[in-house]
């Protein structure tokens, strides 16, 4: 998408009172609502509770917005029903984190209600607002008041109230956006952990901003935004190592490819190129400096499956060591396949060692999409998954995601790397879906996980006051520790735990720290307990120093 | 003297004194170390062999016995007896089944050799080269024997876990097992023997977990006939587990085996393992 141009310079032609809007009148409000959400998605990702960075609620959903205009930016249709279907389709397959989810849901909901109309009335709008919330709400499983379903619930109720005395839909999303406004301010005293951080609900105020988006535009203001191309972080944090550079391997799908023209265009821009296929299915392979051009090119042919992109240098490196062969897919074995959400070069390596089918590139900081997720699921060789999450935004949008595929899925709700691996541990190849995705949920409770990073804030929660870039410990996802040293804390945090009870503690160390740091963590740590072992792993987890998984 | 004479190998890990009282023949498997090549209880015994394992540069490796050492035992038995039920390791992790049966041949037609293949190992292949010496000693006949031991294969269960994946992996040949080997993190794979073949089951981070595990696999049983704790050098453990099982069990019988060579160079020195011989009816 590029709303690159002033959504502001069109206009929608309408009536004075404007009784009925039509798909293109939509498609033009909902482009305003993208360009208000991408200007103000950064102040909504600052609404964040704990002082560590996760799930950016302006991110995911603007991320999911824009995935939902990609799907009629280029369609002609005056159709209200085509546009909001092809909205909420949209939606569904970008939606990332469990506000993306929920707004995808909202976008369903009204979708549904609007289907086959060729134009919407005040009193449908109102309805379809109302279909919204309630799928909204259906979509989660333990609702809590205070976020983005109480706006949704009290923004459609003024809506209907609106609808009722007015025909005019500018006057509807007028009371809407106002009551959008209020209800966000309401939410801290609905929700007590947004009190105590002084903060709104963000994901309640992503809502207000979209439909505050569309009623600027309507009020004739002026909204300008340039949402750039944005790649995956992944592809642009790869760096190649000097003289290998990477393989890249990837499934184009489309409908009218040229296989040649990919190929010489893929040949400009790398080596040892193979292209082979036809005109709706091409194989690439080829190895560059760096994946990201390749990638995006290929992309932009067609839908992209199979990605695998390899750091050459490591392999040649493993080679070295003698470590090249690749575990056998457990699937192969088994019939059910592992997809695996984690972010870091070394976990990754972890979660494939341990015999993951597949892994999606993503965390607390970068959750991945519903239609990652069910790529991921789809291209597993098996028809049974089970899917490790390993972050409590990314479950949700696991749970859409398995609604899109035919295979049977079921998710292990692991909400941090330890729980992942140690249920991936208790993965069982003779057991069959249901015993080892009983048996994986029960092995989340194997762990203890600590969490040790630099506050992104200064907060008060819990009787703890953090600063800004102090070290910070977090127990099983719960701001447990604070402190000058990173260390110190991570001692506090498995004396919190009585870490003298456990065996092992591994420590995962991130981007952010070294090696040798870890090292002397380790020593630091069976120094102070004289039972524990230790393990360091080089996790490259971005933004958390030190995972510590205790068990 | 029952008709029936059963002979096995020596990777049944029975101790002298049962041989003896069963009158079971055993044929040993050999090792080769460097140069030498030695028999399987015989030149060589598992204390001295997991002493060589740890410290050898090359490591030992095992072989099935020639068909030549099947023959001459076969034809001993057979100058005073006219059935033999020759029961072995497991064709997929030995070459041993073969061998005996080409150790056969020049009997065909003459005498009756029933070589069967017991698709499990150590103590498992040992309960059941025992209740056939029984079922012999009874007066049971070949056919009979035959039958017997096929219905009694499915009751054995081995599991056990290895300290490293190190020395499955050398052996190139457990593709099934590989599936947890590769791994970045000091794991402890738990592993079964099923179908003859090593196969994964899950994975562990320590040893006290694993034994816990092996002690969960145990009580899953109602009705158990034999079981054997399997080790190497391992008596701290062993006992543990021996413990572990008896708290819940109190009545059980549990016997301890020093694994043989031939598993030893397959899992390594640090396994602990245990075999259940589950009752039948």
């Amino acid at each position: 998408m590029s709303a690159t141009a002033p959504v502001s310079a069109q206009v929608i032609e309408r009536e004075r009172p404007w009784r009925q809007c039509n798909g293109q009148q939509l498609k033009v409000l909902l482009q305003a609502s993208l360009a208000w959400l991408d200007a103000n998605h950064e102040a909504i990702n600052d609404l964040n509770v704990f002082p560590v960075p996760d799930g950016d609620s302006g991110t995911n959903m603007l991320l999911t917005l824009q995935s939902a205009w990609n799907e009629i930016a280029q369609s002609p249709s005056k159709n209200v029903g085509e546009i909001m279907s092809g909205v909420a389709k949209g939606a569904l397959m970008g939606a990332r984190g469990n506000s993306g989810v929920i707004l995808s849901q909202f976008l369903r909901g009204m979708a549904n209600v609007l289907t086959d109309k060729e134009t919407f009335n005040a009193a449908e709008l109102a309805r379809s607002f109302q279909e919204g919330t309630r799928l909204a709400y259906q979509g989660v499983q333990k609702p809590v008041e205070g976020t983005i379903l109480t706006v949704a619930r009290e923004s459609a109720e003024a809506a209907a109230h609106a609808a009722a005395a007015s025909e005019d839909i500018h006057y509807v999303l007028t009371a809407t956006v106002t009551e959008a406004q209020r209800s966000v301010a309401r939410t801290p005293d609905l929700f007590p952990l947004l009190k105590k951080a002084g903060v709104v609900d963000a994901g309640g105020q992503g809502l207000f901003i979209i439909l505050q988006g569309a009623l600027k535009f309507l009020n004739g203001e002026k909204i300008e935004s340039e949402v750039a191309h944005r790649r995956s972080a992944y592809i642009e944090n790869l760096q190649a190592e000097e003289g290998w550079g990477f393989d890249i391997q990837c499934i184009i799908r489309g409908q009218t490819m040229d296989v040649n023209a990919v190929r010489s265009r893929v040949e400009s821009m790398g080596e040892s190129v193979l292209v082979v296929g036809d005109y709706n299915l091409i194989k690439v392979h080829a190895h560059a400096p760096s994946p990201g051009a390749i990638l995006d090119y290929c992309v932009s042919q067609g839908v992209v499956s199979k990605v695998i992109v390899e750091n050459m240098e490591e392999q040649y490196q493993e080679i070295l060591l003698g470590q090249a062969k690749p575990p056998i897919a457990a699937e192969s074995i088994s019939g059910i396949a592992t997809v695996v959400v984690a972010s870091g070069a070394g976990l990754q390596r972890v979660f494939e060692s341990l015999g993951a089918s597949q892994i999606v590139t993503g965390g607390a900081t970068m959750n991945p999409s519903v239609q990652d997720l069910a790529q991921a699921i789809e291209s597993v060789d098996a028809q049974n998954v089970i899917v490790l999450p390993n972050d409590k935004n990314i479950i949700l949008a696991a749970q859409q995601a398995c609604r899109l595929t035919k295979k049977a899925v079921r998710i292990v709700p692991s909400v941090t790397i330890p729980q992942g691996i140690a249920s991936l541990l208790a993965y069982n190849f003779q057991a069959d879906l249901d015993t080892n995705a009983d048996s994986m949920t029960r092995a989340l409770k194997n762990v203890e996980t600590g969490e040790i990073t630099r506050a992104v804030r200064s907060v008060s929660i819990d009787g703890l006051d953090v600063r800004e870039g102090q070290a910070i410990g977090l127990l099983d996802g719960k701001l447990t520790v604070a402190g000058d040293d990173l260390h110190t804390v991570a001692i506090d945090i498995l004396r919190q735990i009585n870490a003298d009870h456990y065996e092992i503690v591994t420590i995962y160390f991130g981007e952010d720290t070294t090696q040798s740091a870890a090292d002397d963590l380790a020593a630091q740590i069976r120094a102070t307990f004289a039972n524990l072992q230790t393990e360091v792993i080089s996790g490259g987890q971005p933004h958390t120093h030190y995972i510590l998984s205790m068990e | 003297m029952p008709r029936v004479q059963i002979v096995t190998d020596s990777t049944a890990d029975l101790p002298p004194a049962v041989v003896e009282q069963f009158g079971i023949h055993v044929v040993p498997l050999t090792v080769h170390m460097g140069k030498e090549v030695l028999r399987d209880g015989i030149d060589i015994d598992t204390e001295q062999f997991l002493k060589k394992l740890k410290a050898a540069k090359t490591p030992p490796t095992t072989a099935a016995p020639p068909p030549k050492a099947f023959e001459d035992t076969y034809a001993k038995i057979l100058r005073e007896h006219d059935d033999i039920l020759s029961i072995h390791i497991s064709s997929k992790l030995s070459q041993t089944v073969t061998m005996a049966e080409r150790g056969a041949l020049p009997f065909l037609g003459r005498k009756r050799i029933a070589v069967v293949d017991s698709l499990s190992a150590s103590r498992g292949l040992g309960y059941l080269a025992i209740a056939a010496a029984e079922a012999a000693r009874d007066g049971a006949a070949l056919d009979e024997l035959v039958k017997l031991i096929r219905s009694l294969i499915p009751h054995v269960y081995l599991v056990f876990f290895v300290e490293t994946p190190e020395y499955l992996n050398r052996g190139g040949r457990f593709v099934k097992a590989q599936a947890m080997l590769g791994t970045l993190m000091n794991i402890k794979p738990l592993l079964a023997i099923e179908d003859g073949e090593i196969v994964p089951l899950e994975k562990v981070r320590t040893r006290q977990r694993a034994i816990e595990k092996l002690c969960e696999f145990t009580l899953e049983f109602a009705r158990v006939r034999h079981m054997t704790i399997l080790h190497a050098d391992n008596d701290a453990e062993v006992k543990e587990l021996s413990d572990k099982i008896l708290e819940q069990l109190p009545e059980a019988h549990i016997e301890t085996a020093a694994y043989g060579p031939v598993l030893a160079s397959h899992v390594g020195p640090d396994a602990v393992g245990i075999v259940i011989f589950e009752e039948s009816t």
